[in-house]
């Protein structure tokens, strides 16, 4: 992407020694002023405040006290078993894979280590699906079909609704016993699912709860970008014989790539600081052990970071895991920038 | 003269300062705690008549600030989870502020799984609450970093009796041998039951001397589980209190150590048992979302406290009564106290009205049974007013002496140190949970839950000794 120079900079060194020059410029610093202020005083004072306190041990209650990089150590400290998968397992009983692994990785803080493997699931899982589900929606609702602007407001519906809301909307669908999902699914034969009591599927439905109502969102984005795709491009592609997936492979795809990285970087981004869905649901528990949803299984990253700030008073750690969430999105948006951001083509750039 | 104009390098430098200047406002540390070491003058008068303590006029406590002129505001955090007990508990705050025109009260409330949030980030920001509700699990945490002011000296200085209290109580409200709060009321959970239900199943309702097993028997005949029809609800919620009466071992004395020896284990596999194979109770997640269970005549029987009288009064369309917490598997009771330790902020600017709005909601005979009367908490105390007004409270059910006969069985939930919060609901009870969910057996995920915990109490242990030295 080329950026144009602005008149001023054009004009070099010498426009800046006109007063008029110096006006215009103190003129839109004013104008900028409230959002700069604004930016320094509630962004990056606590962010620099948030990283002193994570080199501290702090309860809220007393002074923080300075401990160096210990909150880092222990969230990085990992006792690594080389042997572990030599062991010899108890009679009559073979090891599993799990029981080889658990032998192996020791982490001194193991609820760290299950956070950030939660997190990864649902992004890995969230991020991609709800890309391609927003795509597919919003291709559908582009035909020229009738009640389409029906359609169109029925699909957005969800997103403005409040994500609590929808959750526990989501705590009657899937119950077990009363649930219309199960009833749905027990209907056509299949067993009795516990979503949101059974560790191995709370995860998949909060991932379900995220797609209803998230997919919307990324629907319009898409859809406005497949509106503004000239029908003539396709048109000439389809004189040339290509068919409806050359055409979208070649036209729709190159063409919607601007809003395809924006998406997944934007995905990615929210999907690390998944919180409300699981906080909602662990609550919905009844009681303090259940946020983190059965066995854990909801225990994401940001919940965790939660849970040491204001309900184990360990401020400094959670400030820790907040700078090293920080490194963590940075570094993935890096990384999909040096990946995605070259294959991305601004069709103004001609 | 020709004015100076704001370059954009100074422009960023002022913003960068004034950054910097609101980082460093941050950094301050909460207030400091105020000491009480202001010699103490006591005015008040007390009549007691045999159980019955009459208090008619205050003491004046020992505090740090001159009298100010006119009504003094303070804060005080409560939680509630429905606006009705809002209310309830605004009536007699009301009270309180018509006997202490001096001192205005406001009183600011969340849910009870947002408290602590609210609480310490009221107090991170500098405007801790001048009076507070505390979990019982917070109170030795709270304490041990002089988030607390200590009562004793308020204590001794005024007419307050600890042996006016019941027992437990004062206990539950301790930490290291201090007394840092004081119960505004005690409780236990107690056994209510559907009497339709029972009716319906033929079965005799529940008694005193009913046990554990006796409803497990009961169970089978009375639920239907196709129709979602079971005996029991939510006895996990009092599983500290049969795990006791088990005849097992919990926790060490002090409360520094989770042990959960073999009877505990047993009786975990037993409570498996009773959702898995058994069907008399809901599985977890089969009644979730769908409201109170007990109430809408899904389980014949549930464990619930006082704090529930006035709800039920109001929803439940059926008959009900209560009778004591059922004897465990070890063949003998075991109750949990619990209660609401009522505290002074160790940051208030007004100690002294603080710690009347603490006393009067804790020993005051009139908010005693003002509480009693409307339904919402039983009494913290002795005083047979304050005991006449529960019973005879509408709200109050059939079957409560009972629960007042079964109290001789009561004993605190644990004594909660620094750290259990962290060790009991991040770690132990989400392993007994992964038992009663059948993930696994209680040999399998019980001991490593507990090396775990034990851990952290050992490391928060170790935290309060440096605090100690800092």
């Amino acid at each position: 992407m080329r950026f144009e120079k602005s008149p001023a900079t054009r004009l070099g060194k010498g426009f800046w020694r006109s007063r008029l020059a110096r006006r215009e410029a103190l003129t839109a610093y004013a104008f900028i002023s409230p959002w700069v202020i604004g930016f320094l005083l509630f962004t990056i004072g606590p962010m620099i405040f948030s990283l002193y306190i994570s080199f501290t041990d702090w309860d809220i209650m007393t002074a923080p006290y300075f401990v160096g990089l210990e909150n880092y150590r222990e969230m990085f400290s990992i006792d690594l078993d080389w042997n572990a998968g030599g062991e010899p397992a108890p009679e009559g009983e073979a090891l599993t894979f799990k029981d080889r692994w658990d032998a192996f990785w020791q982490p001194e803080d193991d609820k760290y280590w299950l956070s950030m493997w939660n997190t990864l699931y649902y992004t890995v899982l969230s991020v991609p699906l709800g890309f391609v589900i927003s795509l597919a929606f919003a291709m559908l609702l582009n035909q020229r079909v009738r009640g389409l602007s029906t359609y169109r407001a029925i699909f957005t519906l969800p997103t403005i609704l409040p994500l609590v809301a929808s959750t526990l909307v989501f705590v009657w669908l899937l119950n077990p016993n009363f649930g219309l999902i199960n009833a749905v699914i027990q209907g056509l034969g299949g067993p009795k699912m516990r979503f949101l009591s059974d560790a191995k599927l709370t995860k998949p439905s909060v991932i379900l709860i995220t797609l209803w109502t998230g997919v919307g969102n990324g629907m319009i984005i898409f859809l406005a970008g497949l509106q503004s795709i000239p029908e003539e491009l396709y048109d000439s592609a389809a004189m040339d014989g290509a068919g409806r997936w050359a055409r979208f492979r070649h036209i729709t795809i190159p063409m919607l790539s601007p809003i395809i990285f924006f998406q997944i970087t934007m995905g990615i981004i929210g999907s690390f600081q998944v919180f409300q869905q699981a906080y909602v649901l662990g609550f919905a528990g009844g009681t303090q052990s259940s946020l983190g949803g059965p066995a854990n299984s909801l225990l994401f990253y940001v919940l965790l970071l939660y849970q040491r700030a204001f309900l184990w008073l360990q401020m400094g750690r959670a400030s820790a895991m907040a700078w090293i969430l920080f490194i963590i999105v940075v570094a993935v948006t890096l990384v999909q920038f040096k990946v995605l951001g070259s294959r991305v083509y601004y069709a103004a750039e001609g | 003269m020709a004015s100076k104009k704001l370059s954009r390098r100074d422009f960023l430098r002022l913003s960068a300062l004034a950054a910097a200047g609101a980082a460093l406002a941050g950094c301050c540390p909460t207030a400091e705690p105020t000491t009480v070491e202001k010699e103490v003058v006591v005015t008040q008068v007390v009549e007691k008549e045999g159980e019955k303590v009459v208090v008619t006029v205050m003491a004046e406590a020992p505090g740090t600030e001159p009298e100010p002129e006119g009504p003094v505001d303070i804060f005080m955090s409560t939680w509630t989870n429905t606006p009705e007990e809002f209310e309830t508990n605004m009536i007699i705050i009301d009270k309180f502020m018509e006997i202490n025109p001096d001192i205005n009260v406001n009183v600011i409330y969340s849910t009870w799984n947002e408290y602590p949030a609210k609480v310490q980030t009221l107090a991170a920001g500098g405007n801790a609450p001048d009076v507070m509700w505390v979990i019982t699990m917070d109170v030795g945490d709270w304490a041990a970093r002089n988030f607390l002011v200590n009562l004793e000296p308020y204590i001794d200085a005024t007419d307050v009796n600890l042996d006016d209290y019941l027992g437990g109580g004062v206990d539950m409200c301790s930490f290291d041998g201090t007394v840092w709060t004081l119960p505004r009321d005690i409780a236990s959970r107690m056994l209510w039951y559907n009497k339709d239900m029972f009716d319906a199943a033929g079965l005799p309702y529940p008694t005193m001397d009913t046990t554990l097993a006796d409803l497990r028997e009961q169970g089978l005949e009375l639920s239907d589980p196709a129709n979602n029809i079971l005996m029991i609800w939510n006895y996990n919620w009092e599983l500290r209190a049969f795990l006791k009466s088990s005849g097992g071992q919990f926790m060490n004395e002090g409360g520094t150590e989770f042990i959960m020896n073999q009877p505990v284990l047993d009786t975990l596999t037993w409570f498996q048992a009773l959702q898995w194979e058994d069907h008399v109770m809901p599985q977890p997640g089969d009644l979730e979302g769908i409201g109170d269970p007990f109430n809408n005549q899904n389980c014949a029987t549930a464990l619930r406290g006082a704090w529930m009288f006035s709800y039920y009064m109001d929803n439940a369309e059926f008959p009900y009564a209560v009778t004591a917490m059922p004897k465990g598997l070890g063949g003998f009771r075991a109750i949990d106290v619990y209660g609401l330790p009522t505290g002074v902020s160790s940051a208030s600017r007004h100690p002294d009205q603080a710690w009347k709005l603490v006393r009067f909601l804790t020993y005051d005979v009139i908010a005693q049974t003002m509480q009693a009367d409307l339904g919402i908490a039983q009494p913290a105390i002795k005083a047979q007013e304050a005991w006449d007004a529960w019973f005879a409270s509408p709200a109050t059910p059939e079957g409560a002496q009972d629960f007042v006969d079964s109290y001789a069985d009561g004993s605190p939930q644990l004594p909660f140190v620094p750290g259990t919060r962290e060790a009991w609901s991040g770690v132990v009870e989400v392993a007994i949970n992964s038992v009663l969910n059948n993930e696994g057996s209680a040999e399998e995920l019980i001991p490593p839950a507990v090396e775990e915990a034990n851990g952290i109490l050992a490391q928060a242990a170790e935290t309060i000794e440096r605090l100690k030295e800092r």
